[in-house]
């Protein structure tokens, strides 16, 4: 089988423009309706439209633009160096335990504080929910880490049981949390593990594109060492990789920014898992090229779910990691397909 | 932006006419009192527990905790009528940034928050002359209520039990609504003071609460087709004192829905009299 | 304490055992490796006994021995696939121990030829030679041009575009042998290459094809030292054999000196006959 590359500008000249005209469409669309010209205005400082319409371009539609953009491209990232990490492409960000966790940490905040917070509102205020969500994916990722590392180092199968079982875990305190829950807790705690980016405030979108940014960054510079990777831990040695150091940075950024993802916005999933999937099918393994055409792609697939929550059950809306998971385990069984032969 | 200002000033007032006004009502508790006081002309929508009102006629909000701002602006409501447990507070920070007017309603499972919430209500949708007649019917069904009360050696113990297809039972402790009804109907609810909520009940623990009277939803009887077919599949209710007498009782669902209303105090009443007959 | 800690986490351990760092690769010495009296065990079971071995640059050294006598654990020690605290210091790579060599550096006159990589990943071969230049910090041109002229001389150029996974066993052999020369292209003389059992899944064209190869590479300078099964291709091949048996190097020397009827009969377990080849002057042993 011969190998087909596109070039480079083949590729991320479409998915830029793509990601651009469904930003746009995003700032457009939505229950309330306004013309192209009102909402382009709107956009600009000093406009002259209506109060109301400024309130939901500026306030509601352009932050979630801007947060899905960022939110999606760390999942995606995450998710392609996860699978570089395993060298397994069915590795995803949940593999080492930090959305289990997460979810933990954030039902808990919910169980606890719901009563709390109702005489003590400041701990609302404080955000206690995303704090907790980081707290719970950033212990269980260390838990995992530790179980996985022996005498000789760390090894990533080692992990990966440790991650399911802590998972598993994960989900039997849930079951009893969920036994001391209340009604409205259960329900905040089903809602908050289908994610959504209604949240969306300045404050999220700026710790998530620091995060996206970062991230991008780091993960781009280890990007060649993580294709050494790809061949075995003792060959990427071979090649003069300090592979422990690589391991533990790489899974320490993931951890981080699922942590940040899970705190803004609750659980999405299928985002880390389909999309690197995509990518190599498109420039092939190469973390140099893959990582930033991932990125771009999460943000795509997390703007457009986004912007059909928004609108399918208008004025309400649904939970977008049910559309992730809609139309991401339907491709991914495509892909299964595909691949059976090969696998 | 001081014109801006001054609109919103103006768009917050509730100064609209009856004709003009758009509510929209996010609680099945407050929109059974919006209806009960005829003012249902004012609503545009509701939220997705009060769909049995209006029978899907008017647009639904969702979740009332996960409200949307864009959702709801689109509908250029100008009241927006919540709970307390309604949410997300930037949505409802964003709406009235918006002019919309959030009105908090009341929460709470007694008679007297009950009273409140009427008034509330009447208030901002300006139908205090409906909200007289209606706070004189609650005052009846107390009253009525408070006549019935069965002397102490004569109280009954009951229970609500929630079944859910393939799941344990689960029983209503303190703070839910069906709590409320049973203590109205002039009844104990021994669960009450060993959990709260609802909350999954071993066969077990059902038998040894010995419960006189068993109440369950209307929909979760008829499904199941009769008392027979019921003790059958729950063996365990057989061995109470409700189920040896058949004292098994089937309430309306929705006035068990959000906190108690108009219509949890008619079925406590309707319950009073069947149980307390003879 | 929270710091030590946090290096800890990141992998990065103070600098105090890596002052004796060899900044001048220059003054590395004639010996490729020196392995003096080395011991390794794991749970009290003997895997290395007191081994001492010697490969000059450019010398063909093949490790022989049956099955557990420790030819791949020596193998491992050498290229710190196993490390203890003793083995490092008791094996020099170019008259250096490997802690006093820089990761970097190494990788630039050590590599290893594994037994068999698994890769699910649709790299081109272009790609997986590519990665070979990992530690080199070369100019796109450059790379690219080496990276053909290593496939060019394992003979895979005409298999560039293709996808690993759908190679053959032997393909994918010398792809990996294209990616492990062009890891030591900046090695000059001083190259070692280790390889396991490289023929392991090879026909008998191809096992020749690799070894040949490395015989080349060993006439220009790089020290070759491979662990094999099949005599007669160590006595073929090698300049130099160390036979091994229950942890210990039984014997060492040229493929005369080592490959005697006695020697082998006795380290084998198995009689066995050995005659000179008739066209070719190294020994052929025959069971």
């Amino acid at each position: 089988m011969q190998i087909k590359r596109y070039s480079l500008a083949w590729v991320f000249t479409p998915i830029a423009l793509l990601l651009l005209a469904a930003s746009f469409t995003a700032v457009l669309v939505g229950p309330m309706p306004m013309s192209l010209g009102q909402a382009l205005q709107a956009l600009l400082p000093n406009n002259d439209v209506a109060p109301h319409i400024n309130l939901i371009v500026q306030q509601v539609r352009l932050p979630r633009v801007l947060l899905c953009v960022a939110v999606g491209a760390i999942l995606a990232m995450s998710g392609t160096v996860m699978q570089g990490l395993f060298r397994n492409p069915l590795a995803d960000p949940g593999i080492i335990g930090v959305s289990g966790g997460a979810a933990l940490g954030a039902a808990l905040a919910i169980v606890l504080f719901a009563s709390m917070a109702q005489s003590h509102p400041v701990l609302l205020s404080l955000a206690t929910v995303p704090v907790f969500a980081f707290l719970g994916g950033s212990i269980t990722t260390f838990l995992v880490y530790q179980l996985g590392t022996g005498r000789n180092g760390t090894s990533v199968t080692i992990m990966l049981l440790a991650g399911v079982a802590i998972s598993a875990l994960a989900g039997a305190a849930m079951g009893l949390l969920n036994y001391y829950a209340d009604d409205q807790a259960l329900r905040d705690i089903a809602l908050w593990s289908m994610g959504s980016v209604a949240g969306a405030s300045w404050s999220s979108i700026g710790l998530a594109w620091v995060t996206a940014i970062s991230l991008f960054v780091l993960f781009q510079r280890d990007s060649r060492k993580l294709n050494a990777f790809l061949l075995g831990e003792p060959e990427a040695r071979h090649m003069g990789i300090a592979v422990e150091s690589l391991k533990r940075r790489l899974i320490l950024l993931c951890a981080a920014g699922v942590g940040v993802t899970v705190a803004l916005c609750g659980m999405i999933g299928f985002i880390g898992l389909v999309i690197p999937h995509l990518g190599r099918m498109i420039v092939g393994p190469d973390h140099r090229t893959l990582l930033p055409l991932s990125a771009m792609a999460g943000a795509l697939l997390l703007l457009v779910a986004d912007t059909f929550a928004r609108t399918l059950v208008a004025p309400a809306e649904l939970p977008v990691g049910i559309l992730t998971a809609l139309a991401g385990a339907p491709f991914f069984i495509f892909l299964l397909l595909q691949q059976r032969g090969r696998l | 932006m001081r014109i801006l200002l001054l609109v919103m000033s103006l768009i917050s007032l509730p100064s609209w006419a009856h004709s003009d006004a758009k509510v929209i009502s996010a609680g099945a508790s407050i929109t059974e009192i919006v209806y009960a006081l005829q003012a249902q002309d004012q609503l545009i929508a509701t939220d997705v527990t009060s769909k049995k009102w209006h029978r899907g006629k008017l647009a639904d909000v969702g979740y009332h905790r996960q409200l949307t701002a864009e959702g709801i602006l689109a509908l250029s409501p100008n009241l927006l009528l919540v709970s307390k447990e309604a949410g997300p507070q930037h949505t409802l920070d964003m709406l009235q940034q918006a002019g919309v007017e959030v009105a908090v309603v009341q929460s709470g499972n007694t008679l007297a928050d009950l009273k409140t919430r009427i008034k509330q209500i009447a208030e901002k949708t300006q139908h205090q002359d409906e909200a007289t007649a209606l706070l004189k019917q609650v005052d009846e069904l107390a009253a009525q209520l408070t006549a019935n009360q069965p002397a102490k050696d004569k109280r009954q113990k009951a229970i609500f039990v929630l079944m859910r297809e393939g799941r344990a039972p689960s029983l209503a402790g303190a703070d839910t609504p069906a709590d409320t009804i049973i203590t109205l109907m002039g009844a104990d609810n021994p669960a009450a003071a060993k959990i709260s909520s609802y909350k999954p009940a071993s066969t077990e623990a059902l038998v040894a609460m010995a419960p006189d009277v068993i109440i369950m939803s209307k929909r979760t009887l008829k499904q199941l087709g009769s008392i027979d077919a019921l003790l059958e599949q729950q063996p365990a209710l057989a061995a109470t004192p409700a189920g040896q007498k058949r004292r098994i009782l089937a309430i309306d669902g929705t006035s068990l829905i959000g906190e108690i209303g108009i219509n949890s105090l008619k079925e406590a009443l309707r319950l009073n009299q069947e149980v307390y007959a003879d | 304490m929270l710091q030590s800690w946090y290096q800890k986490w990141l992998g990065k351990t103070p600098a105090t055992h890596n002052d004796n760092l060899i900044t001048n690769i220059n003054s590395t010495s004639e010996l490729a490796l020196e392995v003096r009296n080395l011991s390794f065990s794991i749970a009290e079971k003997d895997l290395v006994q007191q081994a001492n071995l010697t490969v000059k640059q450019g010398q063909f050294t093949a490790l022989l021995g049956p099955n557990g006598a420790g030819k791949s654990s020596l193998l491992k020690l050498i290229c710190g696939d196993l490390t203890s605290a003793q083995s490092s210091q008791k094996v020099k790579i170019f008259g250096h121990s490997r802690q006093q060599w820089p990761a970097r550096e190494l990788a630039q006159h050590l590599a290893v030829l594994p037994q068999h990589s698994q890769l699910s990943f649709a790299f081109s071969v272009t790609e997986v030679v590519s990665l070979g230049a990992l530690s080199l910090a070369l100019p796109q041109n450059a790379l690219l041009q080496l990276v053909h002229q290593s496939m060019q001389q394992t003979g895979v150029a005409h298999l560039a575009e293709r996808a690993y996974p759908t190679l053959s066993g032997g393909e994918k052999q010398r792809v990996h042998l294209a990616r492990v020369l062009t890891q030591l292209a900046h090695a000059g003389r001083q190259g070692l290459l280790l390889l396991d059992e490289p023929t392991s899944a090879l026909d008998l064209a191809q096992q020749h094809k690799v070894l040949r190869l490395c015989r080349k590479l060993a006439q220009q300078g790089v020290a070759i030292v491979v662990v094999l099964h099949d005599l007669n291709l160590a006595a073929q091949y090698s300049d130099q054999i160390v036979l091994m048996n229950n942890g210990k190097i039984v014997a060492s020397g040229t493929p005369t000196e080592v490959m005697t009827a006695d020697t082998v009969s006795a380290t084998y377990g198995w009689p066995v006959k050995v005659v000179p080849h008739p066209e070719l002057s190294h020994p052929v042993v025959m069971s």
